[in-house]
């Protein structure tokens, strides 16, 4: 008897979860599912309200329209430098940060650990921010979108802990072939942690590819926006004016249409490199969370 | 003493001449750190001024209290810690539960295939920019075509522009922070169910305890530590609400609930003709001080409570 109930429990348990799965796959997936459709359908067609799961009357316009805007092929191209530079940069830092302090034997390793950890309780805030990258010229040349966040403390800590776990045996034995630190760095504690550098550069390199407030605080020139910024302009403020211009023959109603698509292909497109470096670096995710929770 | 102060000054010296490659590896990040963090502290003296861009440093005016007593008076101040405070705390106990139910879910799906494809699903969103996940909100909701307007429509029969007005902002904001923010946020939780004693379970599952009740006594008091942890670090960032989405969802209409603090900060500096610069830094100086008052306070209750801090 007892058996048999708690199977009826367990039952209702496991249906549950598949339920509740279901339901989120769904509810997660469906607007995915309807962005990509869009980006693929007839302009009128999204209009009408026609489409609702996959692409109806299928075409290309939305996309052709989207790499006929060359506001938009100055936007990919900044985001591109940005994101290469900016993310270069980052592991650049972050490297020759995390190394010392993973050493124990560092002189002074507390106190320096609390220099770099108080940045991340306190901040001067972004008008004093703001005012230092004044004084220092930056403001509205590359450098503004690369500099502010060159470094991230948390991402240090992880990358501390990742080296912190390679055996000390290694170390020593290193050190009585004459080995020093850069050399050590360089050739064995750098390869060893591939898989952590790996998911740091993602997270830093889809910071930077997704990037607008940065951008908006400081760049004004419309030669420097990153792709955010000119996605912003098309699809929230209906900045589609050279699109307008391209299509100077057709009617309202099918310029509205087609800035539609345009908007919906904006989206696929500005998403695919995400998307691209997404699989390859899924598996490390867990693992990369889990370390960036055990701080100190 | 001379002597013991000697040997400590020698050793002191010999580390720092065996151990001068690694402070050669740490220059550049110091570097950075003190330019571009500590510097702008430096420049937090601005709140105690009347500062002019024109004037400088040195040439504006001293006013010592006077932008605090300007903000702390102000007939909008409450309407911005509210509604950056609102929207903190409905985003806070949404996504938290929704991220440990699903990790519950994802622990204990019987088909791996379906944690695999719900996995992937889940975590993509959080990948978006924030532009992106505003353009899908405008497409969706849009007045004639959206989706989710037509699905509105369907379901209630009414043609409702979610958009339009502040009537439902809030709830906008934060569900769509939920849609991006819920898989990503599970995997906190899903890593800590991992670590749970198998043994407890299987001892439950021999004295007969249903899933429902090793959820309810194995699996949430071992992943409380967890809970309280986030639930701490994220009662700290009560007011910084994103300034990037906030911005990006507000307009004329719906002012008085999308102004938070930190968009109100912007503003006032950079989007009217006539830019401040010390009274907004003083209101970001505030809320810094808040938040940090905040996160000690939070960790030593949760000290007192559940045994467990971040310190």
């Amino acid at each position: 008897m007892r058996l048999f109930k708690q199977g009826k429990s367990n039952i209702l348990f496991d249906l549950c979860v598949y339920g509740i799965m279901l339901f989120l796959l769904v509810v997660i997936g469906y607007p995915m599912l309807i962005v990509v459709s869009s980006a693929f359908s007839n302009g009128a067609a999204i209009m009408a309200g026609k489409v609702n799961f996959l692409p109806v009357d299928f075409t290309l316009a939305g996309f052709k329209a989207f790499f006929r805007t060359p506001k938009i092929w100055v936007g990919m191209k900044n985001s591109a430098i940005y994101t290469l530079v900016g993310t270069t940069i980052n592991l650049v830092l972050t490297i020759l940060a995390a190394y010392p302090l993973s050493r124990t034997n560092l002189r002074g390793r507390k106190g320096l650990m609390l220099l770099f950890l108080f940045t991340t309780w306190f901040s001067g805030g972004l008008i004093p921010s703001y005012l230092v990258m004044k004084d220092l010229h930056i403001i509205n040349t590359m450098w503004a979108m690369v500099i502010p966040a060159a470094l991230s403390v948390h991402y240090v800590i992880i990358l501390r802990t990742t080296f912190e776990a390679l055996p000390e045996a290694l170390r020593e034995s290193a050190y009585l072939d004459g080995c020093g630190e850069f050399q050590y760095l360089r050739k064995i504690a750098l390869p060893l942690s591939r898989a952590t550098i790996a998911v740091l550069a993602l997270y830093y390199g889809v910071y930077h590819w997704n990037n607008y407030a940065t951008a908006k605080i400081y760049i004004t020139k419309n030669e420097l926006q990153p792709l955010q910024s000119v996605l912003r302009g098309i699809i929230l403020l209906g900045e589609t004016g050279e699109l307008e211009m391209m299509m100077e023959n057709e009617g309202g109603a099918v310029m509205l249409a087609s800035s539609e698509v345009l908007k919906y292909a904006s989206v696929v497109v500005s998403t695919i490199p995400v998307l691209l470096v997404y699989p390859f670096v899924q598996r490390h995710l867990v693992k990369g969370v889990l370390m960036g929770a055990v701080k100190g | 003493m001379n002597v013991k102060n000697k040997t400590y000054i020698n050793k002191l010296f010999k580390d720092l001449r065996n151990q001068w490659q690694l402070y050669a590896m740490l220059a550049l990040p110091i570097v950075y750190l003190l330019v571009i963090k500590y510097y702008p502290m430096y420049g937090l003296r601005i709140i105690f001024m009347d500062f002019k861009p024109t004037k400088g440093f040195d040439g504006s005016e001293w006013v010592g209290l006077d932008n605090f007593i300007r903000f702390f008076t102000a007939p909008n101040a409450w309407m911005l810690v509210k509604n950056t405070m609102i929207i903190s705390v409905y985003s806070l106990f949404v996504i938290m539960p929704f991220s440990i139910i699903l990790a519950l879910c994802m622990n204990y799906c019987r088909s791996s295939r379906l944690t695999s494809v719900v996995r992937t699903v889940t975590y993509l969103p959080h990948f978006l920019s924030t532009v992106i996940l505003v353009s899908m909100v405008y497409l969706f909701f849009n007045g004639y075509s959206g989706i989710f307007t037509r699905m509105l429509e369907a379901i209630t029969g009414e043609k409702i522009n979610v958009l339009q007005g502040a009537k439902y902002y809030r709830h906008v904001f934060v569900w769509s922070g939920v849609w991006k923010g819920l898989g990503w946020g599970s995997i906190l939780y899903y890593a800590a169910l991992s670590a749970v004693d198998k043994e407890l379970h299987e001892a439950a599952a021999i004295d007969g305890a249903s899933k429902w009740k090793r959820v309810w006594h194995i699996d949430l008091p071992t992943i409380t530590p967890t809970i309280v942890v986030q639930l701490i670090i994220q009662l700290g960032g009560l007011l910084n609400v994103g300034f990037e989405k906030s911005y990006l969802l507000q307009n004329a209409a719906n002012l008085q609930v999308s102004e938070v603090l930190s968009t109100y900060e912007y503003n006032l500096a950079f989007a009217t003709g006539r830019p401040l610069y010390s009274y907004p830094a003083t209101i970001g100086f505030v809320a810094n001080v808040v938040t940090l008052v905040l996160i000690v306070a939070t960790n030593k209750l949760s000290k007192k409570v559940a045994h467990y801090g971040l310190w």
